[in-house]
């Protein structure tokens, strides 16, 4: 018997239709239970599996599923704990003390007070939406008459109650350096951070917050961080899945065309495991199954045939002719 | 936001802490699973294996599955599942086959009667000394640690393969002479930082000499893989010296090891002395793969397992000798180095 998933609605078939620019999703079980666990214990969701799997467009559906707000952020081997909570404008505040221009100030700098330096990260909206967006408590009146509010910086959603509940995304995050994930312990943790000034960002009441973590498995995570998270590994789809996959996301797509493509995914992934290759991913099954549609390819073995070209440049992705073997 | 004057406002929220049987539990309750499979994928996706609870006796090993990763398994032989890249072993010579002259020999065989028949138990084999049950589960291998142990060997790899690039923290003394200049700097003045962005090669020497060493070399590879991230490990491997260093490169060319500008060498090696004394000094073909890497300004450190007294003399002061073993700490290595490989961004 299927798994119903109580913390979110799921249709019966597990596939999340499209919305708006959001992508179809076809949910496995073991993505349901997961994502469910994670809901019911609020713990961080970690998603592991190859590149193209769908880990990031899972979290897109799971707050389009929620009617949350979305917010994401991928990681770089730059960022920063400070760039996700809360960063000061140094030069901007550097700027506005010496230059004289704005005279707002007795001693005609242009110095504003502190709080209007913070730039808010995506761990702030999450927490508290109101005091982000006038980078502090309290501070509407004063940030806006000094033009200071700023925008929601993702997809925001206006939900039951007034509530802000938010799906944060923190994607590919082996890329970070190795320091970055026991740096997030605390923000992830306790639901609080601190501000430059001593005080503490928390999050409001009543206020949810699922964060969903990804990565390609690059980079060894820290255990510490790893016994924090609710984990799911997403698995290669089955030809099945495949067609069903192409299916939502090319109604129009001719059905035979799409059937032989996934069965080439199933022989290209046995035959890159035995050459240590990469195999291609669900992402570039689907570019393939859209470019053979657009251009009315038809799957033609033979060796100079134009299916041939696009198997090479969009799934096989070879590079050198020492690859052609 | 909470004053950070006032103590009534400023508490700590509580900590939630590492995932337990609480949340398992809570998940269960919370949730509506309908069979053991979705039980035991609930359980999965917070940790816990509750499928061997299922399906076998409980053991006080299988409530925490802490094998969710196994790349972490040390016992595996480097010369089984090796990744790409990695060198195969030398085969063993085939046997030396036996003259076909049968020979005479001076010895009576033993009759059948010669050994003696027991047929009845010994007097001692009672009650009181019952033989013991057979095992029968397959006999599983002896934990084996790495030289670089899982609870060190991230500290000491990080502070030994760091470079140096421009961080975030501000250069307070750079600013203040800005200010005092009178010049508004276009960009802030900020202090160095430690990165591993630079990645590194690694250089694994697979003689006959390090046999005793090649699951510790496997095991380093791995390490710095899980530490730095597969994409910025270029693994090479070499038997007699370093300038032959090559790496597979799927699915049938080699490619030759040259060394990159800024890029940090580690050369796994016992620097071909097998743990002898012998004259201490190191071959001229070692002396010119390290001023090749000198002249490239790729910074190179050499992990050595033997003692320091069997290290030759005459390495000169590029490299940076780092003992392989146990005892040593990220500590002794940042001592060494300094706070990160002064290549620049």
């Amino acid at each position: 018997m299927k798994y119903d998933p109580r913390k979110f609605d799921l249709a019966e078939n597990y596939i999340f239709e499209e919305e708006g620019d959001i992508e179809p999703y076809l949910f496995s079980e073991d993505i349901a239970i997961a994502v469910d666990v994670a809901f019911a214990t609020e713990r961080p969701l970690l998603i592991s599996g190859k590149p193209g799997s769908g880990k990031s467009r899972l979290a897109e559906a799971v707050a389009a599923l929620k009617k949350w707000h979305f917010l994401s952020k991928t990681m770089t081997s730059r960022t920063r704990l400070e760039e996700l909570t809360v960063e000061l404008d140094h030069l901007r505040r550097l700027h506005d003390a010496h230059s004289g221009n704005g005279g707002q100030n007795g001693d005609g700098s242009a110095m504003k007070p502190d709080w209007a330096y913070h730039n808010p990260g995506l761990f702030w909206w999450a927490l508290n939406h109101e005091s982000a967006k006038y980078r502090g408590d309290g501070r509407q009146a004063e940030a806006e008459a000094m033009g200071l509010a700023i925008d929601f910086p993702g997809t925001f959603r206006k939900q039951e109650n007034n509530t802000h509940h938010t799906v944060l995304l923190i994607d590919e995050i082996d890329k970070a350096e190795p320091d970055l994930p026991n740096d997030l312990l605390e923000p992830l943790d306790r639901k609080a951070f601190g501000l430059p000034d001593g005080s503490k960002i928390m999050a409001k009441d009543g206020v949810s917050i699922l964060t969903i973590i990804t990565t390609n498995g690059e980079r060894e995570l820290p255990q510490a961080f790893l016994r924090r998270c609710v984990s799911l590994k997403l698995e290669e789809p089955k030809k099945r899945d495949l067609i069903r996959i192409a299916r939502k996301h090319y109604p129009d797509a001719d059905e035979a065309r799409i059937t032989t493509i996934a069965e080439k995914m199933e022989t290209f992934r046995e035959e890159a495991k035995k050459s240590f290759r990469r195999p291609p991913s669900t992402s570039e099954f689907l570019d393939a199954v859209r470019v053979c549609e657009d251009l009315e390819i038809a799957i033609d073995d033979s060796k100079d045939s134009v299916w041939k070209k696009v198997e090479n440049s969009v799934l096989l992705k070879k590079s050198n002719d020492n690859d052609q073997a | 936001m909470t004053d950070p004057n006032d103590p009534t406002e400023f508490q700590q929220p509580t900590a939630r802490g590492e995932i337990h049987l609480g949340d398992l539990l809570l998940a269960l309750k919370k949730l509506p699973w309908k069979d053991d499979a979705q039980a035991a994928a609930i359980a999965r996706s917070l940790g816990f294996s509750l499928e061997e609870l299922i399906s076998k006796e409980i053991t006080p090993n299988t409530i925490f599955d802490n094998s969710r990763f196994p790349e972490h398994r040390k016992t595996v032989s480097p010369s089984r599942n090796q990744p790409p890249g990695s060198s195969v072993p030398p085969q063993p010579k085939p046997p030396v086959e036996l003259p076909s002259i049968p020979f005479d020999s001076p010895l009576k065989p033993l009759g059948a009667q010669a050994a003696p028949q027991i047929v009845e138990t010994p007097a001692w084999l009672n009650e009181n000394n019952t033989t013991l049950d057979r095992d029968e589960t397959p006999p599983v291998p002896l934990h084996r640690e790495s030289l670089f142990s899982d609870n060190t060997n991230r500290g000491i790899l990080s502070a030994a393969l760091a470079t140096r690039r421009p961080g975030y923290q501000i250069d307070v003394f750079r600013l203040i002479n800005h200010f005092v200049t009178g010049k508004i700097p276009r960009t802030l003045p900020c202090l160095m930082s430690n990165t591993l962005e630079r990645g590194c090669q690694l250089l694994l020497h697979y003689s006959d000499d390090m046999v005793p060493y090649w699951e510790d070399l496997a095991a380093l590879a791995t390490q710095i893989k899980n530490i730095m991230g597969q994409d910025r490990v270029d693994l090479y491997e070499f038997k007699g010296l370093p300038d032959n260093a090559n790496t597979w490169v799927p699915p049938k060319t080699f490619k030759q090891w040259q060394p990159v500008s800024g890029i940090p060498v580690l050369v796994a090696t016992d620097l071909g002395i097998d743990g002898g004394k012998g004259e201490n000094n190191i071959e001229e073909e070692w002396l010119s793969f390290m001023r090749k890497c000198e002249a490239a300004e790729a910074p190179l450190l050499l992990l050595i397992p033997w003692q320091r007294q069997y290290w030759p003399e005459n390495l000169g002061d590029y490299p940076f000798l780092i003992h392989w073993n146990p005892h040593t700490s990220a500590a002794m290595i940042r001592r060494l180095i300094g706070p990160g490989h002064g290549v620049m961004s």
